[in-house]
């Protein structure tokens, strides 16, 4: 009655692996990680946005300043100032 | 090989899956088939992994799934397709997935290929449709060449032809040599995709047993008699021991062939009108069987609720 039964089934081909697989470890892990993370769009926009207000805000903050560090009244190293931001 | 041994899992008071054993064997479609709300998915979460058995224990080919070091490469499973995040696109949602398991980058070109996303890999995967979304699910199941396939609802949101698609996908699957085990609560569908059934209703197995031993014993037939002397030939059927039921202009006869009826009918000279033989759907008798496990059924509308409206009559 049984229309497969499971001595006439066909084994599976045991060399069908897909070539160049390797037995995960870390690095592989961390290679999957590395692609989750850049593979949205918001890593690369939040990215941005840091360099934006990190840096944009210290050029725009020393500009706006230039002339009061350079003068002799400057009470503050333009060093520190420029980390400061 | 899948195999679950009086796998049990208890949510509160209320056991979702309730001592199941069964083995589902390579080189064959099993269909796993249920009720919503029958055990089906619990079920399949737990051969993954996803949730602790109460009690008992399910192996994938000798080994718990957690204790595989890449398990893509052992189970492919489509649980629900929507789990993912929908701002990645389908390409690099299987190229992280891949990278995970040590599966080589060339393989994800492969399997979207395989399932038809060729085209739209780069698009961002919320906004794919329900259907390609399924077909996505489906890369994901076969990334790792898996000689076990686990496939939950896999053909809910599918185009007709999408459909079919899978229908030959886990054939083919199964004649590769995989054990694919697919779950739906259509008997329709199982019944053309399907070789071997295991059917569960509250989370107990109402029945394992092969497609056509199902059909034999679950799917009911009688035979259809027309006759202008019904009275005459009803009786005359009860009177050769046979259970005849009468049904508007139709009497409905159990234990004997069609033919047989016929004879013993023509014999004692009366007349016919009709004879056939009807037997009923799959879907019948996959209703007969669960009918008492149906966790969220239907009742029919009363008749007696006076709905005409006054002044109208009937």
């Amino acid at each position: 009655m049984t229309v497969t039964s499971a001595d006439t089934t066909v084994r599976l081909d045991p060399n069908r692996n897909v070539p160049g697989m390797r037995r995960p470890g870390f690095p592989e892990t961390l290679r999957a990680e590395w692609l989750k993370f850049w593979s949205v769009r918001s890593t690369t926009w939040s990215v941005i946005a840091m360099l934006v207000l990190g840096a944009g805000l210290t050029t725009l903050i020393c500009a706006t300043n230039a002339e009061w560090l350079a003068s002799s009244e400057a009470d503050e190293n333009p060093g520190s100032f420029i980390t400061f931001g | 090989m899948i195999a679950a041994r009086s796998l049990t899992k208890v949510y509160g008071a209320e056991p979702a899956v309730d001592g199941v054993t069964f083995t589902v064997e390579p080189g064959r479609v099993t269909g796993f088939l249920g009720p919503n709300g029958a055990g089906k998915s619990t079920t399949m979460r737990m051969i993954l992994g996803l949730d602790r058995p109460t009690s008992g224990s399910v192996t994938v080919n000798g080994r718990r799934y957690q204790d595989y070091a890449a398990p893509l490469r052992e189970v492919g499973a489509l649980l629900e397709a929507r789990t993912l995040h929908p701002g990645r696109s389908a390409r690099d949602h299987l190229r992280w997935l891949a990278a995970s398991n040590g599966i080589p980058r060339a393989r994800v070109d492969e399997v979207l290929d395989l399932v038809g996303l060729d085209s739209v890999a780069d698009k961002r995967v919320g906004k794919f449709s329900l259907g390609m979304g399924q077909r996505l699910g489906i890369a994901v199941a076969l990334l790792g060449d898996p000689p076990v396939v686990v496939l939950d609802e896999p053909v809910n949101g599918l185009d007709p032809e999408g459909i079919r698609w899978v229908r030959t996908l886990a054939r083919e699957l199964a004649a590769q040599g995989r054990t694919v085990f697919v779950s739906s609560h259509l008997m329709s569908e199982m019944a053309l995709t399907a070789d071997h059934l295991v059917v569960v209703g509250r989370g107990r197995i109402l029945a394992d047993c092969s497609m056509s031993q199902f059909i034999a014993e679950h799917a009911a037939s009688y035979v259809r008699v027309a006759s202008p002397q019904r009275g005459e030939v009803a009786e005359l059927l009860r009177r050769h021991g046979l259970d005849v039921a009468v049904h508007d202009e139709e009497l409905r006869v159990q234990g004997l062939a069609a033919a047989a009826v016929g004879e013993l009918v023509g014999k004692s000279g009366l007349l016919l009108h009709e004879l056939t033989l009807v037997r009923s759907s799959l879907e019948d008798a996959f209703m007969t069987l669960t009918a008492d496990s149906v966790e969220y059924s239907a009742s029919p509308m009363a008749p007696s609720a006076p709905v005409t409206p006054a002044g109208t009559s009937r």
